[in-house]
C-alpha cells in the first residue's frame, strides 16, 4: 500500500472538522463561545421548593436560540431559588421563562433580571492556549532529544491538530466553549495525542535498531496494530469512565465529559492519521536525524 | 523460597485489599472513625458554595474593575483558587466562593466581611492629620520579635521616605511623640516615638495573633478600594454539577475495574499483578488527595483519569514486552528479565512526556490549570510507583516462584500471518 503522504488524509479530515464547526457556530443557533468568555444576563427565580436543575434546563432547551448557553444553579438559604444565567436576553424573555418553569414548579415566581459583565473576556482562552503550546513544546523538545528531530516534528503537527480538531469537535456536538469544555478538550487531545506517539516513537526506535534502513511504514502495519491494541485497551478505559459520566451525569457534567471525549478522539486520530505518517515520511526523506546516531551505531553492533 | 514468596505475596495482596477498604470505606473504632475520603474538599462545581452580592457606593466602570481586581488578590491570599467575581447590573459585584460542606472554610460571613474592608490603610499623629497614606506604603510584612508577638512591619515607597523620616522626627520633638496606625478608621496601634527612622521601615505590634497578622498584612497590601462596598446579599449556593463527586469516583473505578478485567484475561497471572498495581495507583492517590486537603474540582478526576490510563498503559507495555520473549520460548524468568528491560524504556518515555507537561503547568500557575496539574503531579507520581516499583515488586515474587505451568502466564493467542499480536 502506498503511505506516502497520507497525513494528508489525517489533515484534510480535520480540517473539515475545523471548517463545518466554523460553520455550525456561524450558522447556526449557538454561539461559538459560551458564557465563560462573555458577558450574560441573569434570571432570577424563586422556586419556593425543592427542585431539580434539569427540569430547569428543560425548559431552558426550548429557548436556546434565544438565549444561546445557559447555566442554571441552586440558591438560598434552602437552595429553593434558581438563578440562571443566559448569554442573550431581555426581561420580557425572562418573565417568559420564568412562566415556563411555573409550569413544572407552580409557586415559582420571577424575582429579578439584571446584566452580568464579563471583564476577564477572551483572555483566559488566550493564556489557556498559550500554555498548553508551551507544554507542547516542552514535550517536544524532549521528544526531540530522545527519539530524534522527526519525532518531535510529527508530534507537534499531530498535537496542534489534534487539540484544534477537538475544541471543533465539540462545538460541532453541540457543547459551547467554556473553560471547562475548552480545557477539558484541549488537554484530552494534546495528552492522547502524545501518549500515543511516545508509544509509536518507541516502537518505531525498536524497530529502526533492528537494523533495517527504516522502520515500518505505520498504519496499518503489524507494530502499529500491537500500539493500537495497547492503546485501544487504555482509550477503553477512558471511554467507560467518560460513557458513564454522560449517561448519569446532569448538564454541565455531560458537556464536561463530552469535550473530553472529543479531545480523546481527535488526539487518537491526530496521533494515528497525521503524526505517524507523517513521522515516517520524514524519516523516509531522510530530512532529519531519524535516529540519534550514537545509538543507532550501538544497535547496528 | 517458594513458600516465602508465596506468603509474601498472599500478605501483599491482603494488604492491598485492607488498605483500599480503608481509604474507600473507611473504619470505626468505636466512637473514633477514620474515613479519609470524608476528608475530600470539592470546589464550586462539585460542592457549591456562597454567592455574596457587595454594593458599591458612586460606582462606575473605573472603580468596579479596580475593586474586582482587589477582591481577586484578597481571595487569591486567603488561598481560594476557584472563585468567580463579576459585575452584576449597575453598582453590584458577586462573588462566588467554595465554602461548602467539605471545605477547608466553612465560615463564609467572614470572608465576606474580609471582601468589605476597604483596606484605608494610613498613619496619623495625634491630632489626625494623616502624616503617610495607603498610596505611599509599598509593603507589609510580618515578623515574629523574641517575646513571640508577631509584629507588622511597614515599609513606604522610595519617594516617600524621606516624608516619613521627617514625620516621625516631628512627631519626636512635639509634646504628644505617638504616631497613630489606622486601618479603616479603626486604629490598630498607638506607636511611641523615641527615635528617628532612618530607613522607610518601621513596626508596630497591634497585638495579633499569628493568623491575624497575616490577614492584615494581606488586606493592606492587596491595596484600597477607590470607593467602599457594603455587603448587599449574601446566600448558599449549589454545585453546578450537582452533587457529583461521587459520579466521578464510581466512573473511574469502573474505568479501573474494566481494564483489570482485560489484563487478567489476557495476561492471566502478570495481569493479575497488574491489576493489584491498578488497585494501589487509586488507593495511594485517593489517600495523598484527602491527606493534603487539596480541593477536588471535575478537572482535578481528569487529571487522576490520564493517571489511571498511564497505568494501564504501561502495564499492558510490560505485560505486552514480557509475553513477546515468553512467546518467543524463554522461560518465565528470562522472558521478565529482557521483557520488563525493553518496555521500561518506554514507560518511562511516557512518564517523562507527561511529567514535562505536569512542569509547564504547574509554572503557569492560572486557575484550572494549577489544580489539574497538582493533581496530574501526584497521579503521575503514583502511577509511577505503582507501574515500576510496586508491579516490579509484585512481579518478582511470582518469578520467584517460577510455577512451569505456562497457562498461568498468559492466555494462548493466535499469530498472524505478518507476525503481530492479536
Amino acid at each position: 500500500m502506498m503511505f506516502k503522504k497520507k497525513y494528508v488524509i489525517g489533515l484534510l479530515i480535520s480540517l473539515i472538522v475545523m471548517l463545518a464547526a466554523v460553520g455550525v457556530s456561524l450558522l447556526g443557533p449557538m454561539d461559538f463561545l459560551g458564557l465563560d468568555f462573555t458577558d450574560s444576563f441573569i434570571i432570577k427565580a424563586d422556586i419556593k421548593e425543592e427542585f431539580d436543575e434539569e427540569t430547569i434546563y428543560g425548559v431552558l432547551s426550548s429557548y436556546k436560540s434565544r438565549t444561546g448557553d445557559t447555566r442554571v444553579e441552586k440558591a438560598g438559604d434552602h437552595l429553593d431559588q434558581a438563578v440562571i444565567r443566559v448569554q442573550h436576553g431581555n426581561e420580557e424573555l425572562a418573565k417568559e421563562i420564568v412562566g415556563k418553569i411555573a409550569e413544572k414548579y407552580e409557586n415559582a415566581a420571577y424575582r429579578g433580571f439584571v446584566s452580568e459583565r464579563n471583564y476577564s473576556g477572551m483572555s483566559p482562552l488566550l493564556r489557556y492556549s498559550l500554555i498548553v503550546l508551551l507544554a507542547v513544546l516542552a514535550v517536544c523538545v524532549f521528544l526531540a532529544v530522545r527519539q530524534g528531530v522527526a519525532f518531535a516534528a510529527g508530534t507537534f503537527f499531530a498535537i496542534l491538530f489534534g487539540v484544534a480538531a477537538g475544541v471543533c469537535l465539540t462545538v460541532l456536538v453541540a457543547v459551547p466553549i467554556g473553560v471547562g469544555s475548552y480545557m477539558g478538550s484541549v488537554l484530552s487531545a494534546f495528552l492522547s495525542a502524545a501518549v500515543l506517539l511516545t508509544l509509536i516513537g518507541g516502537k518505531m526506535k525498536e524497530e529502526a535498531h533492528k537494523g533495517d534502513e527504516k522502520p515500518e511504514e505505520p498504519l496499518f502495519s503489524p507494530v502499529m496494530k500491537g500500539v493500537a491494541v495497547k492503546g485501544g485497551i487504555a482509550a477503553a478505559a477512558a471511554l467507560v469512565f467518560l460513557a458513564l459520566l454522560i449517561i448519569f451525569g446532569g448538564t454541565q457534567v455531560k458537556a464536561f465529559a463530552v469535550s473530553l471525549a472529543a479531545g480523546g478522539i481527535t488526539g487518537v486520530f491526530s496521533a494515528y492519521m497525521i503524526g505517524a505518517p507523517l513521522i515516517w515520511e520524514i524519516m523516509e526523506k531522510g530530512k532529519t536525524a531519524r535516529l540519534k546516531p550514537r545509538k543507532r551505531a550501538k544497535a547496528i553492533r | 523460597m517458594k513458600v516465602r514468596n508465596l506468603i509474601i505475596l498472599i500478605l501483599v495482596a491482603a494488604l492491598l485489599f485492607a488498605g483500599a477498604y480503608t481509604v474507600f470505606v473507611g473504619l470505626e473504632f468505636g466512637y473514633k472513625s477514620f474515613e479519609p475520603l470524608r476528608a475530600l474538599s470539592y470546589d464550586m462545581n462539585l460542592g457549591g458554595g456562597a454567592a455574596i452580592t457587595y454594593k458599591m457606593k458612586e460606582a462606575d466602570e473605573a472603580s468596579i474593575r479596580a475593586v474586582i481586581s482587589i477582591m481577586e488578590t484578597r481571595l487569591q491570599d486567603k488561598g481560594i483558587l476557584t472563585y468567580s467575581v463579576t459585575r452584576e447590573g449597575e453598582d453590584r459585584i458577586q462573588v462566588n466562593i467554595p465554602v461548602n460542606s467539605t471545605s477547608k472554610m466553612s465560615d463564609a460571613a467572614q470572608i465576606a466581611d474580609y471582601l468589605a474592608e476597604t483596606g484605608n490603610f494610613n498613619i496619623r499623629n495625634t491630632a489626625g492629620d494623616v502624616l503617610i497614606e495607603r498610596s505611599e506604603i509599598d509593603d507589609v510584612f510580618v515578623y515574629e520579635d523574641t517575646l513571640g508577638k508577631f509584629v507588622l512591619y511597614v515599609s513606604v515607597k522610595k519617594d516617600s521616605i524621606a516624608k516619613l523620616q521627617e514625620a516621625a522626627l516631628e512627631v519626636k520633638e512635639s509634646n504628644d511623640p505617638y504616631i497613630e496606625i489606622y486601618l479603616d478608621d479603626v486604629e490598630l496601634a498607638s506607636v511611641y516615638v523615641t527615635s528617628g527612622i532612618d530607613e522607610g521601615t518601621f513596626g508596630f505590634d497591634a497585638g495579633y495573633t499569628e493568623y491575624q497578622a497575616n490577614e492584615a498584612a494581606d488586606l493592606i497590601n492587596s491595596g484600597m478600594y477607590p470607593k467602599g462596598v457594603s455587603v448587599f446579599e449574601e446566600k448558599d449556593l449549589g454545585p453546578d454539577m450537582g452533587e457529583a463527586g461521587s459520579l466521578f469516583m464510581a466512573a473511574l473505578g469502573a474505568a479501573a475495574a474494566v481494564a483489570a478485567l482485560y489484563l487478567i484475561l489476557r495476561y492471566r497471572v502478570p495481569g493479575l499483578l497488574g491489576s493489584l498495581s491498578i488497585l494501589f495507583y487509586l488507593t495511594l492517590t485517593a489517600f495523598l488527595i484527602s491527606l493534603m486537603r487539596m480541593t477536588v474540582t471535575p478537572w482535578a478526576f481528569a487529571a487522576v483519569g490520564a493517571g489511571l490510563i498511564l497505568t494501564v498503559a504501561s502495564q499492558i507495555c510490560i505485560h505486552s514486552d514480557i509475553r513477546k520473549e515468553f512467546d518467543n520460548g524463554k522461560n518465565i524468568r528470562a522472558s521478565y528479565r529482557s521483557g520488563y528491560g525493553s518496555a521500561s524504556k518506554t514507560v518511562l518515555d511516557l512518564f517523562a512526556v507527561l511529567f514535562f507537561a505536569f512542569l509547564v503547568f504547574v509554572v503557569s500557575a492560572v486557575e484550572n490549570i494549577t489544580n489539574f496539574s497538582y493533581f496530574l503531579g501526584v497521579s503521575i507520581a503514583v502511577s509511577y510507583v505503582s507501574s515500576v516499583v510496586v508491579n516490579r515488586f509484585l512481579y518478582s515474587l511470582v518469578v520467584g516462584m517460577a510455577p512451569e505451568k505456562t497457562g498461568l502466564y498468559f492466555a494462548a493467542r493466535k499469530v498472524s500471518a505478518e507476525g503481530s499480536e492479536e
